[in-house]
């Protein structure tokens, strides 16, 4: 009995090791570095989780390996870890393409962890709307994988009055039913900073906003994609802020959802790909980014995540179309892009401000 | 064995050790006394114990943590004494160690998951409650610092119980008798020689459990519901979310130093005579 009493403790020590260990970003283990592979036959690209990683593998990936024999190592994780790595690794990336959101973006070119697009490379590059790329006329730096953007989301069951607008959100009937996102996550700011506008605050002052978000009763906050569907998923919350492709999905799956572009529009925010500063792969990166702009994955992601595709060309169904962050028949330039460069630059003192105020201590 | 020989067997694990501990440790304590041009400076650490916000978290974090470890005991020692004492047949003992460790077969994410269900103005608490009409409106325990301390005890009351039952099986039934022959009830043998014998036992758990429970991030990121903030909280939003790594990591090894000097305490209280007194 003794003896396996020492082998349950053995055990759970290495238990508690392992799971010391699940969390974290992975360290460099899991792709094969680009300083340190000499083949040229693989590339490590970030990506997200979830349905948009299925969709990109899909769509992209897959194709991508079968036709040109290079093989994608796949570091899954969302915009601010693979942020994160990318500054840790400045020295010698292991990362070649790197997705990223709205946001992140920008600070990932104000850090100088990603390279200039060279628009000429891009087999596609006269079949692409103007919003393909992230950045000025001169020096853009990402190339998008499609459009998407933060709208109201509402349980046609439970609410008896849908809203129109964020305003509406501060009507009795949504009292404890409502959730509305933490700065963590891409909509978070954007919609602080719009909350703020409304509230008649300057550009770049968000106090007036902080008071009105501090009279929200929400059942709680969601700090990202995932979070907010499970809340609603879960009929914890009925009424809110959501994204459209995922209210869409759970739509599809039988819910009682609808999704609806409020007066002031939908927060836009699109999802780029980045060549990371230092790669030695530039042909290859190139190559990859030939498939992901071509007219067939822009439709295939546009199909499966609702994501306003960045291609003249693209063909899409009736159904799709009404699906689209801007509506049936809005265009990408309908979207109510916030400025993620102003949003960067108080990234911190927002954040900051939302936990004292809104959260405290 | 020559001590060359000794020193070489002890090497593999030595090296793991510095590998795999002191050496992020030291990443950690590296990043938080450097500033951007890379000079020495305390500037994080000033930012930090002069903000009462972040003061104010850490407290209400050792005060959650404490309260997960003080409830796991009571609930941990309840069922390592039952496992211990009422489960004669060593086969259903087996049974029992499973179903205790099974819960650490899933990931923290899962876990916590299940207990969004359970705990949800629309889950299975509230729903039979409400059903029953004991309660007429949902009381509020998900997204609530009750609702992280449910997850976390939950959690980790495997590595208490698995602690204290070690301990048990190890007394020695006969001082037990000696006590009730010498004119002790049951309760207060149990109270004199059987908890005093666990001391080891009750603080390797609390120890294992309190410093899990002060540096969990999945579970109260999950069942806080962006309502309550941690400590762990926080250090990962400055790691991940506005990439301030210096101040994200002086605050990680300011709470690594709470943590060991709340741990150095208990060690020392449970160390007194009453230890002493059972073994005597």
């Amino acid at each position: 009995m003794k003896k396996i009493h020492v082998y349950l403790i053995l055990f759970t020590a290495v238990l508690i090791v392992l799971s010391g260990c699940g969390k974290p970003i992975q360290p460099n283990n899991e792709a094969s570095g680009a300083k340190t592979d000499v083949k040229n036959d693989e590339i490590s690209i970030a990506i997200f989780g979830g349905d948009w990683g299925g969709a990109i593998k899909k769509h992209i990936i897959q194709p991508f390996e079968q036709e040109t024999g290079i093989k994608v190592n796949i570091i899954e994780g969302n915009s601010t870890t693979t942020f994160s790595r990318l500054l840790q690794e400045k020295s010698s990336p292991t990362i070649d393409i790197a997705l990223m959101d709205s946001g992140i973006s920008e600070l990932s070119n104000d850090e100088s962890v990603v390279e200039t697009i060279d628009k000429s490379k891009l087999k596609e590059n006269n079949s692409l709307l103007p919003e393909a790329f992230n950045g000025s006329e001169e020096k853009a730096y990402g190339v998008a994988l499609g459009y998407w953007g933060l709208g109201i989301v509402y349980n046609k069951d439970v609410i008896k009055n849908p809203p129109q607008s964020w305003k509406d959100f501060w009507n009795d009937e949504y009292k404890g039913k409502l959730t509305v996102p933490t700065p963590a996550t891409t909509g978070g700011l954007p919609l602080l900073m719009k909350i703020s506008e409304i509230e008649g605050n300057a550009k770049g002052a968000v106090d007036k906003g902080l008071d009105k978000m501090k009279e929200l009763d929400v059942v709680a906050y969601f700090d990202g994609s995932g979070a907010a569907t499970n809340l609603y998923q879960s009929g914890e919350a009925s009424v809110g802020a959501h994204y459209g492709g995922p209210t869409y999905v759970m739509k599809e799956q039988g819910l009682p959802l609808e999704f609806v572009i409020p007066e002031e529009g939908v927060l836009g925010a699109g999802s780029f790909w980045h060549v990371v500063k230092g790669t030695e792969k530039v042909e290859q990166v190139y190559s990859f980014l030939n498939y992901a702009t071509s007219k067939s994955a822009q439709e295939g992601i546009a199909n499966d995540l609702y994501l306003a595709p960045i291609h003249k060309d693209v063909d899409l169904d009736e159904k799709i179309l009404e699906r689209m962050p801007f509506g049936k028949d809005g265009s990408i330039q309908d979207l109510n892009m916030p400025d993620y460069n102003l949003i960067n630059e108080h990234r911190e003192e927002w954040n900051n401000l939302w936990n004292r105020e809104i959260i405290g201590g | 064995m020559s001590k060359k020989t000794v020193l070489l067997l002890l090497a593999p694990s030595v090296l793991i050790l510095l590998g795999f501990f002191v050496l992020p440790l030291i990443v950690v304590l590296n990043n938080s006394i450097m500033d951007e041009t890379g000079s020495i400076t305390f500037h994080h650490y000033l930012q930090y114990f002069k903000d009462s916000h972040y003061l104010s978290i850490t407290w209400k974090s050792i005060k959650i943590s404490l309260l997960a470890t003080f409830i796991t005991l009571l609930i941990g020692y309840f069922i390592a004494y039952f496992t211990t004492r009422y489960i004669k047949s060593k086969k259903l003992k087996r049974v029992a160690y499973i179903v205790i460790i099974s819960p650490l077969f899933t990931s923290a994410v899962v876990r916590s998951f299940g207990w969004m269900v359970i705990l949800g103005n629309n889950g299975f608490i509230n729903n039979t409650l409400l059903a029953l009409g004991i309660i007429s409106e949902p009381i509020k325990l998900l997204y609530t610092e009750t609702g992280i301390i449910i997850g976390l005890v939950y959690i980790l009351a495997p590595f208490m119980i698995l602690s204290i039952t070690t301990v048990l099986e190890n007394i020695d039934s006969r001082l037990e008798e000696a006590a009730s022959d010498l004119g002790l009830g049951p309760f207060q043998t149990f109270l004199k020689v059987t908890l005093p014998l666990t001391v080891p036992g009750i603080l390797a758990g609390s120890v294992m459990v309190f410093s899990l429970a002060i540096s969990a991030y999945v579970t109260p990121a999950m069942l806080s519901g962006g309502k309550v903030q941690l400590i762990a909280t926080v250090i990962y939003e400055q790691m991940m979310q506005v990439f301030n790594y210096q101040f994200g990591s002086a605050v990680a090894f300011a709470v690594l130093i709470f943590s060991f000097l709340i741990i150095g305490l208990n060690h020392y209280l449970l160390r007194s005579d009453w230890v002493e007194e059972g073994r005597r």
